[in-house]
Parts: structure tokens; C-alpha cells; sequence
């Protein structure tokens, strides 16, 4: 019997997306929920029957941090590092802009903003 | 009839300058067999873990290859932090299976004068997703840190109690002869130390070490060929959740929790019942973390109960009395099987200084990943 072809890797499709400027997640047409980063199957329930649907980028936080030692020696420091919950039901580290003498807040709301095809996060008042 | 720990070795932790990888291994092992009163040819298991310093596909042969043994069983663990209790637990299941007699552990790495500065955080940083995760800026301390944001949001943990952590694990390893950091550390210390990544400062993290450690497993019906009684491995658990932080469940969904019940469960003690622990400290957050979720402190009040002294040696839970991988070091894999050796020496009441008197039960914790992977241990002495 023939081995089950796993079909090309949905990372791809999600990379293509971001140098779009778009936000693509996996939702399971089985089991309805939705999961980051994109698999061949359903973490959830284990089906193959997976679209891609773009997020609308608006979420909140669910922690942060402050980064004064990058990977490397010469990684530009400091930056901000943030787990977004984004509304689909899904979760994105992304570094979050934060404006000068301005403190993030755990629960904010923020929205996903592309810049050179990167996923950045952005404080927003918008509830 | 539950397995043995019937010999331990570390050696000097710190900076070890013209040592090798391998060198390193078999100081440790040669050191850990003397102690079990064993010569090399008892050895027909082995379990090794992984070095950045010196990278090997195959580590465990090499590491037989190096000591001239030819093993029944043989295996490098990848599991972070918790390779060591994973080791632990998987010699044991060899020598009551009758798989192995004596099942030798052996790890070790040179990240501190075996790797170009700056070169082991950039290797750690490799831990990340490679595509949602490297290119954003992960690294370790800031996924941890990422954890004590959220921790300390949802539990109230306060700087001041993290600091209190480190404080009390650099004052146990300054009585330990190998210990890398030894200086006393007072809370201002840890408040003034540089930020690392927010709120993890300096003195929150472990520091990067060398160093090499061995422990000897063997089979409860060999006992009469060892020099002393072993200890014995009473309960073992572990679980599994995630790899990456940007999977990480709840924080009250850990596998701490599981893992640890399970090997009390199968230990047959609770948490109260246990005299001295040595649980993963990669970073203060991660202790405190792991104390909460395994039962030993409720919700939110670990940080409180370090702040009053309880994890000091005459605290109501003596915890990492080596120093953890916060003071005594850290080089890797390693670091997990350094908080085993001191349990091991704990219960022989071979701890000198650092000695919780009486001690009969330990609980110890290895954690890989991001809180990721966990392996507990219940150890007692024999009866």
C-alpha cells in the first residue's frame, strides 16, 4: 500500500502570507478550532481537514518582556518580545512596539501590524 | 526491588580551562564507579545527554569508545534540563528489568571556556521555533522571562521574593568545594544586577558553566558487590506538554504537576513528607514555578516562604542545598544530574556543611525546554 503523502508543508503558505503583509492561521473544519503554527494535521483532533483563514490581527497580551541581551553580540537591543493572543483562538510571539515612556499591560489589546514582511505587534486603545 | 544510586561523582564546576568534553566524562565516571566500588567491566549500560562544545552525533558511543566499555544498552538523552532525571529513571527501568546489572550515567560540557564568549547563549537561542520564534529575537531568559511576566501577574510572586531565591542558593553553594559561584549574594545585590530580559535580572539567571558529573544505577540484586547501601529510587514520574514558549498551556496545566504526583504517588510520600529537594532552577522564576505546581507551597506563596527562609537548610524545605544550577553551575545537561548527586549525598549524610540532619527522603525535579519537559524523582535510603 502506498505511504500517505503528507503534500507540501503549510509553513510556506503562512511565509508567503506574511511578505503579503497577511495573517494566515490554520482552522480544523473537524473540530472547529484553530492552531499556530500550521501542521499537516490537527493538534487538537488529529484530521487532516485543515483550511487557511486570514486573522483579523486583532488580539491581546498575554505577557511581555523587555529583551536587553539579543542572541547574538550584535543583535540591536533593547527590543520587546510579546505572546499575543489573537482573537481566532490562536498564539503568536511577535516583538511588540512599545512608544517611548509607555508601559504595557498584560490584557492589552493590540493589533498585528506587517513591516518587512514581519509580524509586529502594536499597543491599541480599541477595545 | 526498586533501583540503586550506588555511586556518584562531580567534578569542579566553573571554568575549567584546557579540560575536554570527553576528559570531563570520564573524570566523572571513573570518579562515580571508585565510588560504587565497581571497576568498568560491571558497566553493560550507558546513558549520556548532548554537548554544544564539543558536538557529537553520537555521544554515548563515544563516550564508550573513550572509556574502553562495550555496553548491552546505550542511548544520548535530548530532553534539556530534564535529561538527567529522565536517565535516572530510564537506568532504573534497565537494572529491575534485568536488561543491565549497572547502568552508567555520564554528562558534562564546556560552554564557559570550551565555547568563543557569547557563542553557548547563541547555541541556546537555537532551542526556539525556527520560523515564529529565532527570527522574532527568542532566547532562553527571555522565553523564561516571558513565564515570570505572566506568573507574576497571575500569582503575585514579587521581585523582591525571585531575589530571595538566588540569595539563599548562592549562601547553600558557598559550602560546597566545587561550586562555580560562591560570593554571597544579598537582595540588593539581585535587585542592582543588570536586566537581562524583563523581569529577569542578572542574578535571577544561571550562570554558564563547565563541568562533568556520573552516576551509577544498578541492580538492587547486586547489592552485595557495592561499598556501601545505595539509595534507593523509590518513585519516578514525568510529563510532557511542549516544546516552545509560544506553545506554553496554562499555567496551571504544567507537567510539573503531573510528574511530580506521579512519582509520589508511586513513592507512596507526599510532598510534606520529604526532608531535602533539589528542583531545576534554571532561573529564580523556574523554582518558584515548579514549588507551587508540585504541591509544596500553595499558589502564590513559594516566593513569600523563600523570602522567610524556608528553602534554607533549616527551613521547613531545604532546597538545592549544593547550590543549584543558580550557584553551584550550570553546563548543560549536566546541571540536572548535579541536583541527583546532592540528593544521593543528602540522604548518605555525606553533605558536611550543607548536611539537613536525618534527611531519609528527597525529591528531585529536572525541567528542559520552557517548562516544557519534566521528570521527578522520590529517593530514599535503604532500609
Amino acid at each position: 500500500m502506498p505511504g500517505a503523502d503528507p503534500g507540501v508543508d503549510p509553513t510556506a503558505a503562512i511565509l508567503d502570507g506574511y511578505r503579503r503583509g497577511e495573517l494566515l492561521c490554520q482552522r480544523c473544519e473537524a473540530c472547529a478550532r484553530a492552531q499556530f503554527y500550521p501542521r499537516i494535521l490537527c493538534r487538537h483532533c488529529g484530521s487532516q481537514r485543515l483550511r487557511l483563514e486570514p486573522s483579523s490581527g486583532r488580539g491581546t497580551l498575554y505577557s511581555f518582556t523587555r529583551v536587553e541581551r539579543g542572541p547574538t553580540r550584535d543583535w540591536p537591543v533593547p527590543y520587546t518580545l510579546a505572546l499575543v493572543d489573537l482573537d481566532e483562538g490562536f498564539r503568536l510571539l511577535v516583538t511588540l512596539e512599545v512608544p517611548e515612556s509607555s508601559e504595557p499591560a498584560i490584557g492589552q489589546p493590540v493589533r498585528i501590524v506587517f513591516d518587512q514582511a514581519t509580524p509586529r505587534a502594536h499597543l491599541t486603545d480599541e477595545v | 526491588m526498586s533501583a540503586i544510586l550506588s555511586g556518584v561523582a562531580d567534578t569542579r564546576v566553573g571554568r575549567l580551562e584546557g579540560a575536554s568534553v570527553l576528559g570531563l566524562h570520564a573524570q566523572a565516571a571513573r570518579d562515580a564507579l571508585a565510588d560504587a566500588g565497581l571497576c568498568k567491566d560491571f558497566i553493560d549500560g550507558l546513558l549520556c545527554a548532548y554537548s554544544l562544545a564539543e558536538p557529537y552525533p553520537m555521544l554515548s558511543s563515544v563516550v564508550a569508545e573513550y572509556l574502553g566499555i562495550e555496553p548491552a544498552f546505550a542511548t544520548s538523552i535530548h530532553a534539556g534540563g530534564a535529561s538527567a532525571c529522565i536517565a535516572i529513571q530510564q537506568a532504573a527501568l534497565l537494572v529491575e528489568s534485568g536488561v543491565c546489572r549497572h547502568v552508567l550515567i555520564a554528562m558534562g560540557d564546556r560552554r564557559l571556556t570550551g565555547m568563543p564568549s557569547g557563542a553557548a547563549v547563541t547555541a541556546l537561542a537555537a532551542f526556539g521555533h525556527p520560523h515564529f520564534e529565532q527570527p522574532h529575537g527568542i532566547t532562553i531568559p527571555a522565553a523564561y522571562a516571558l513565564v515570570a511576566q505572566r506568573y507574576m501577574h497571575e500569582h503575585g510572586t514579587r521581585l523582591e521574593e525571585l531575589a530571595a531565591v538566588a540569595v539563599t542558593t548562592r549562601r547553600h553553594a558557598g559550602r560546597h568545594p566545587n561550586a562555580h559561584l560562591t560570593e554571597p549574594l544579598t537582595l540588593d545585590d539581585v535587585a542592582h544586577s543588570r536586566v537581562i530580559a524583563s523581569p529577569l535580572r542578572l542574578l535571577d539567571c544561571c550562570p554558564i558553566s563547565d563541568g562533568a558529573g556520573a552516576v551509577v544505577v544498578s541492580s538492587s540484586e547486586t547489592r552485595e558487590d557495592l561499598r556501601r547501601p545505595g539509595i534507593r529510587l523509590l518513585g519516578a514520574g514525568q510529563r510532557h506538554t511542549h516544546e516552545h514558549v509560544l506553545a506554553l498551556p496554562e499555567l496551571d496545566r504544567l507537567g510539573c504537576g503531573p510528574a511530580a504526583r506521579q512519582a509520589f504517588e508511586r513513592a507512596g510520600v507526599s510532598p510534606a513528607e520529604i526532608d531535602v529537594a533539589e528542583i531545576y532552577d534554571s532561573f529564580t522564576i523556574t523554582l518558584i514555578v515548579e514549588l507551587e505546581a508540585m504541591g509544596f507551597f500553595g499558589r502564590g506563596e513559594a516566593g513569600a516562604a523563600a523570602l522567610d527562609g524556608a528553602l534554607e537548610l533549616d527551613g521547613a524545605l531545604p532546597c538545592n542545598t549544593h547550590g543549584g544550577l543558580l550557584s553551584f553551575g550550570h553546563p548543560g545537561a549536566v546541571g540536572g544530574l548535579y541536583h541527583v548527586i546532592e540528593a544521593v549525598r543528602q540522604l548518605r549524610g555525606e553533605a558536611g556543611e550543607r548536611q539537613v540532619p536525618g534527611a531519609e527522603l528527597a525529591f528531585v525535579h529536572g525541567d528542559g525546554g520552557v517548562l516544557s519537559a519534566h521528570a521527578s524523582l522520590v529517593l530514599g535510603r535503604v532500609a
